[in-house]
């Protein structure tokens, strides 16, 4: 039995004390001697800070230290891409998340009790809930810079032309809701200071690392040689671990008091204090012909970024980027306006803004099939990305295009042309969506990743990547590439923990690139470990390169049984002065976009495309929606672990299926009205449907052996084509997310009127 | 915080008599979310889960006891509720979650006195009363009275819910439940419903109809005028029907954080016309335009 | 505040502890006795990652006070197997790649040991709703239900 296992079902590397419950997360770390934080948080979204008030608190015993803005005039301001989060505030609150105040206690229950003592006195401002009063002129200001924080332009080909070839030309406005991440584990870490060599460590998780890094030294105004961050075990992210939680306040308390210091989020302060995906309000007005064709397509996307920017700048134009959907149009005009509000601050949430794009674009698409009288499947088949095809900031798709064989393979398995005819306007109703998503940051913005694989004396192998696995299986992904190259088991890989003291650059665990960077970076520092491993043979065992092979565990000469264990090879090679160590990078490039037009010839290094097919069951009595079956086509260039490619697309579409029906972070006037689970809805194993994958490989991706990523787009076709089946049941449309019951019949009983 | 675990009765009212306000425990499923993160403000807490006299299901000749610190899957379990009341079982079964149901208790979903309180509908319909016992007496008061409000109870300081008794209904009479939530599982009631209802069998007339619904006010509410819209009638779908657009006049429900007054107003309708179905079908009344 | 003597079996070792009225079972089971395979994700029943089994029945020890388990038996994940030997379920979840970020997975692993304790051959629907206390927000569920089929139709629920 061979060792190589890309394209193998293989046990993830990093499971067995996940399934024993001796994984570490951030909330696990326990020392003696240890402080707790509570961090006071705004009791007003959007106020004056007039006085602070600690003096009861302080007297608590068992309370160390309480700081506040005011003692802190060093710290800088922290944020993904621009720096506008306080540390502390100092003069008014922009959310109901913004920290006040920090306690250091003996434990957390006497933190609480002396956060309860905390009084703040505040002059209230009016509280900016929508985006839409907060682009009026007359609008209170929220950050100096203005409330429109960018906008960003999207032209391609001759738009009024575009519209004038048009038979008809449809106008829709669709809304979506501001979700919460919810990753089971809430933010949590501890840190300490070494006084000596002026360190910070600090264990929390992060997605990215080397970004964290630099976002805490710039905050504290030291270096970022003196942050080691250390990743423990992470509990879920789904964007949600990309901004600063607890990082910074962890380390000043931690030299602040000299001690170890450990901060957990409640539940509601997570909801309340830490990332969202962005509402979004789509506006698309499209140009189509009787025969079927695409003739124009004009976007306007507003963002709600809420209290600070955060990936807000990214995701919102990444929304306009995708507003076409995969579908070949020539004449295209958008522009896309990032808003601050008083809402907590939203980022990044699986899809960035194009799962929001995707919920509109999928909707209108259905809607001019309807009105042209064509059969959704024929519509996007016709006018449906293939090589060939330019997307709308101009890159030509020269590969791995597997859109239509994404369409074709849903529509089979599905079985849905029998079922749209047995269903449809009996309350029971089919319907699809089509996304594609771009993998990476793509845009010119620089990005890398690296690996680094050590054979040790004994032959084991030490890993080292700083590849943030939130669960997806990016570890096992870099098991099984090294395994494949080497033709070495998973089972002799030790993985170090991650950390930025030992370890180089990874990027982000986030716009689906991991598969592409890390897994390019891990395949180029195992082909440069085989090299060593070569060479070292070739001398050692006198043997031509091409009689040399890697069997057992061994190099080989072939034919002649003789060879050297991997152990072998690293102390021989160590005796030489040239320990076997291999490093590997992957420095792709793309282009940045044009400011006025969007233009960029290679945005991204590839586009993951995802069909899926929805099956529902509506009662029209009560307005709820049943999910029957979804059947998923995903195209992601080649399957390195097909059973972790399912884990994700059922995932992905649990998420979607929250999305289309049931996820709802209610902020009113700043304030959140369902911090806690039993009011944000997630879906409960009895809430989901049957869910069937197929995995399409189209091979020649920009990925190790043609691979593209499945993270995010795995969950964006999902809320689109449980919207479609809906409007397939009961003729009708709901364009604001969720299609909450209570929507649904109102919309019933409009439609009987 | 103090705490206090009484093994038998007679501990717990002694203990009682010596203490102003305490809060009671039982299931610890309403009270460790309601003071998450603020035990320390409770000063007192007894724990009545240790007091072997308040279990148990029993029959005594036509009445039902429930002792009051049944847990919901003891009552989904038990053999007596599955011959005598089929529905407080299916209401049972539909609260929060396994491991809520293993610690959650009658007593408790009674005495919380939410309105959205999934076991009470049934137990109305069925007129159960709830026995109130203090150190010294106890008193027997009718469930729909003993609550007041979203909170409010009859229950005086000392004084603590120890049974909930009800006569078994009759074999011509079916009681039957239903819920509807915002999820299949983990979901506090949007609206739900209770009816006993009893059928001549020879001439289709309904000779006794009872009618509550939660979520949909302060406390459980009586559907009164539907009730009188079809006692003495001869049934058929277009009078359920009708009946059904009488619900709006009995209930009173709300815009809330899980739902609007007028979503509710609907679906109290519909949980009506099903809930009438669902009992025709049970006694096996035939019933003309009802499929 | 008060305190409160307990006697309490976890895993099959007794314990005598002296723990504050108001010290939660979760906090017992992580802080005082080292046992992390509990979870916390919100502290109010909403999410079963603190799920335990208490005297044979699963409950969210984010509900239940230390001071409540005198007296009791607890089995928390640490008392299902070991790196050389797994439960059957352990095993079945890795087999089924029912397992990411793995928040979850002990009480996820709980509750389907106390189905199965209760009802050996569950049916789908059952097993759905005897996790439907457990919320995963990575897996979707799907493997998670086929690892406690396979459990049941392999017939050995308790790994002998």
């Amino acid at each position: 039995m061979g060792t190589r296992s890309v394209g193998k079902k293989v046990a993830k590397v990093d499971v067995i004390d996940k399934v024993l419950g001796k994984a570490v997360f951030a909330t696990d770390y326990y020392s003696d001697d240890m402080l707790y934080i509570k961090a006071v948080r705004a009791s007003h979204p959007h106020a004056l800070i007039k006085e602070i008030d600690v003096s009861k608190a302080k007297e608590l015993e068992g309370v160390e230290l309480i700081v506040t803005a005011k003692e802190l005039a060093e710290l800088n301001n922290f944020g993904l891409i621009i720096k506008d989060q306080e540390v502390l505030v100092r003069e008014k609150t922009r959310s109901m998340g913004d920290v006040i105040a920090l306690i250091a206690a003996k434990s957390e229950e006497l933190a609480r009790q002396a956060e309860r003592l905390i009084e703040i006195t505040y002059e209230e401002l009016e509280v900016i809930e929508e985006p839409l009063r907060a682009m009026e002129d007359e609008a209170p200001l929220i950050h100096q810079s203005g409330n429109i924080l960018c906008s960003h332009n999207l032209k391609k080909g001759d738009i009024k032309q575009g519209f004038a070839e048009a038979d008809l030309i449809i106008s829709n406005e669709f809304r979506t809701q501001r979700i919460e991440q919810l990753p089971l584990q809430t933010e949590a870490g501890v840190a300490e200071y070494d006084p000596e060599t002026k360190v910070y460590t600090i264990w929390a998780a992060t997605q990215w690392l080397h970004d964290t890094q630099i976002d805490v030294a710039h905050a504290l105004g030291v270096s970022p040689t003196k942050i080691n961050l250390v990743q423990p075990v992470i509990g879920g992210a789904f964007g949600k671990r990309e901004d600063v939680s607890v990082q910074i306040h962890l380390a000043l308390m931690a030299k602040l008091t000299g001690k170890k210091v450990k901060q957990v989020y409640t539940r509601a302060e997570s909801m309340i204090a830490q990332s969202k995906r962005h509402p979004m309000i789509i506006r698309i007005k499209s140009g189509v012909t009787y025969t079927g064709e695409i003739t124009a397509w004009e976007v306007e996307v507003i963002g709600d970024t809420g209290a600070y920017a955060s990936s807000g700048p990214a995701v919102v134009h990444q929304a306009l980027y995708h507003s076409t959907g995969p579908y070949n149009i020539d004449n295209i005009a958008g522009k896309s306006y990032t808003v601050y509000t008083n809402n907590t601050y939203s980022g990044a949430m699986r899809g960035f803004g194009a799962t929001q794009a995707a919920f509109a674009y999928e909707s209108q698409i259905d809607i001019l099939a309807k009105e042209i009288g064509m059969d959704p499947v024929e519509f996007r088949l016709k006018n449906g990305y293939q090589r060939g095809s330019i997307t709308p900031n101009g890159q030509e798709l020269t590969s791995s295009v597997g859109l239509k064989e994404t369409i074709e393979q849903a529509v089979e398995a599905s079985n849905y042309q029998q079922i749209k005819v047995e269903r449809g306007n009996k309350k029971r109703g089919v319907g699809m969506a089509s996304i594609m998503f771009g993998n990476g940051y793509g845009e010119g913005y620089p990005d890398h990743s690296t690996c680094e694989i050590k054979v040790e004396d004994d032959g084991t192998l030490t890993i080292k990547t700083a590849a943030a696995d939130v669960g997806q299986g990016v570890l096992t992904l870099v098991a099984q590439i090294i395994s494949e190259v080497l033709n070495y088991p998973i089972e002799r890989m030790n993985f170090l923990q991650a950390n930025t003291a030992t370890m180089k650059n990874a990027g982000s665990t986030s716009t689906t690139r991991q598969t592409l960077f890390t897994g390019n970076a891990t395949k180029n520092a195992a082909e440069n470990m085989l090299a060593q491993i070569h060479h070292h043979a070739f001398l050692e065992l006198g043997a031509h390169y091409p009689s040399l092979e890697i069997k057992d565990g061994k190099i080989m000469v072939k034919g002649e049984g003789r060879g050297l264990t991997f152990g072998e090879v690293a102390r021989l090679a160590k005796a030489k002065g040239q320990p076997l160590i291999a490093e590997g990078s992957y420095f792709p490039k793309t282009d940045v976009p044009d400011k006025e037009t969007g233009f960029s010839a290679k945005n991204y290094l590839a586009y993951t495309f995802n069909t899926q097919i929805a099956e529902v069951v509506v009662d029209t009595e009560t307005g709820q929606v049943e999910v029957e079956r979804i059947v998923a086509a995903v195209d992601i260039g080649k399957a390195i672990h097909p059973q972790n490619i399912e884990g994700q697309s059922e995932g992905g579409t649990a998420m979607g299926l929250g999305m289309a029906l049931m996820e709802d972070q209610i902020i009113e006037k700043g304030i959140t009205k369902n911090p806690n689970l039993s009011n944000y809805l997630v879906p409960t194993s009895l809430d989901m449907p049957e869910i069937e994958t197929i995995i399409v490989e189209s091979k020649d991706a920009a990925g190790p052996y043609g691979a593209k990523g499945i993270g995010e787009p795995a969950m964006i076709p999902t809320a689109p084509a449980i919207i479609n089946a809906i409007e397939d049941a009961i003729g009708v449309r709901i364009k604001e997310l969720p299609a909450t019951p209570e929507k649904i019949l109102k919309a019933l009983k409009s439609s009987e009127e | 915080m103090e705490y206090y675990s009484p093994k038998n009765s007679t501990e717990l009212f002694k203990l009682l008599a010596e203490m102003d306000q305490p809060t009671f425990l039982a299931g610890g499923t309403d009270l460790l979310v309601r003071y998450y993160n603020k035990l320390d403000l409770l000063e007192k807490v007894v724990d009545l889960s240790k007091v072997k006299d308040f279990g148990g299901i029993k029959q005594e000749g036509d009445q039902i006891h429930i002792g009051a610190l049944t847990t919901h899957q003891e009552i989904e379990d038990s053999v007596i509720l599955e011959k005598i009341l089929p529905a407080l079982q299916e209401a049972a079964a539909e609260i929060g979650s396994p491991q809520i149901r293993h610690r959650g208790t009658i007593g408790g979903n009674i005495a919380n006195a939410s309105p959205a309180a999934d076991l009470v509908p049934v137990l109305t319909a069925v007129d159960a009363k709830v026995e109130l016992s203090g150190a010294d007496v106890k008193r027997v008061v009718g469930l729909d009275d003993f609550l007041l409000g979203p909170g409010q109870t009859l229950l005086k300081e000392q004084e603590v819910l120890t049974d909930i008794f009800f006569s078994a209904p009759q074999n011509d009479e079916v009681v039957v439940f239903q819920k509807l939530g915002k999820r299949r599982a983990l979901s506090i009631s949007v609206v739900n419903l209770a009816l006993l209802l009893k059928v001549n069998q020879e001439n289709s007339e309904i000779v006794d109809i009872k009618i509550y619904l939660g979520s949909v006010g302060p406390k459980v509410l009586r559907a009164r005028s539907v009730e009188e819209s079809l006692i003495g009638k001869k049934i058929n779908l277009k009078l359920i029907l009708e009946g059904a657009k009488q619900v709006e006049n009995d209930i009173s429900p709300i815009d809330d954080i899980r739902s609007t007054g007028e979503y509710r107003s609907q679906v109290a309708q519909e949980l009506f016309v099903r809930g009438m179905k669902e009992a025709l079908a049970r006694l096996e009344v035939d019933v003309d335009g009802l499929s | 505040m008060g305190l409160v003597d307990i006697e309490v079996k976890v895993n099959g070792e007794e314990f005598k502890l002296e723990v504050a009225a108001n010290l939660r079972l979760v906090d017992l089971l992580r802080d005082k006795l080292g046992l992390i395979g509990t979870k916390e994700g919100c502290g109010e029943g909403e999410c079963g990652a603190c799920t335990v089994i208490i005297d044979g029945e699963t409950a969210n020890s984010c509900l239940v006070l230390a001071a409540q388990v005198d007296g009791r038996e607890i089995t928390t994940i640490e008392a299902l197997g070991n790196e050389d030997k797994l439960h059957p379920l352990q095993q079945s979840f890795i087999d089924n790649g029912a397992v990411q970020c793995g928040f979850c997975t002990p009480g996820m692993i709980l509750s389907a040991k106390n189905l199965l304790d209760h009802n050996p051959q569950p049916s789908e629907e059952e097993i759905k709703r005897g996790l439907s206390g457990n919320i995963c927000r990575c897996t979707g569920y799907t493997k998670i239900i086929k690892a406690v089929q396979d459990v049941a139709q392999g017939g050995d629920i308790d790994g002998n």
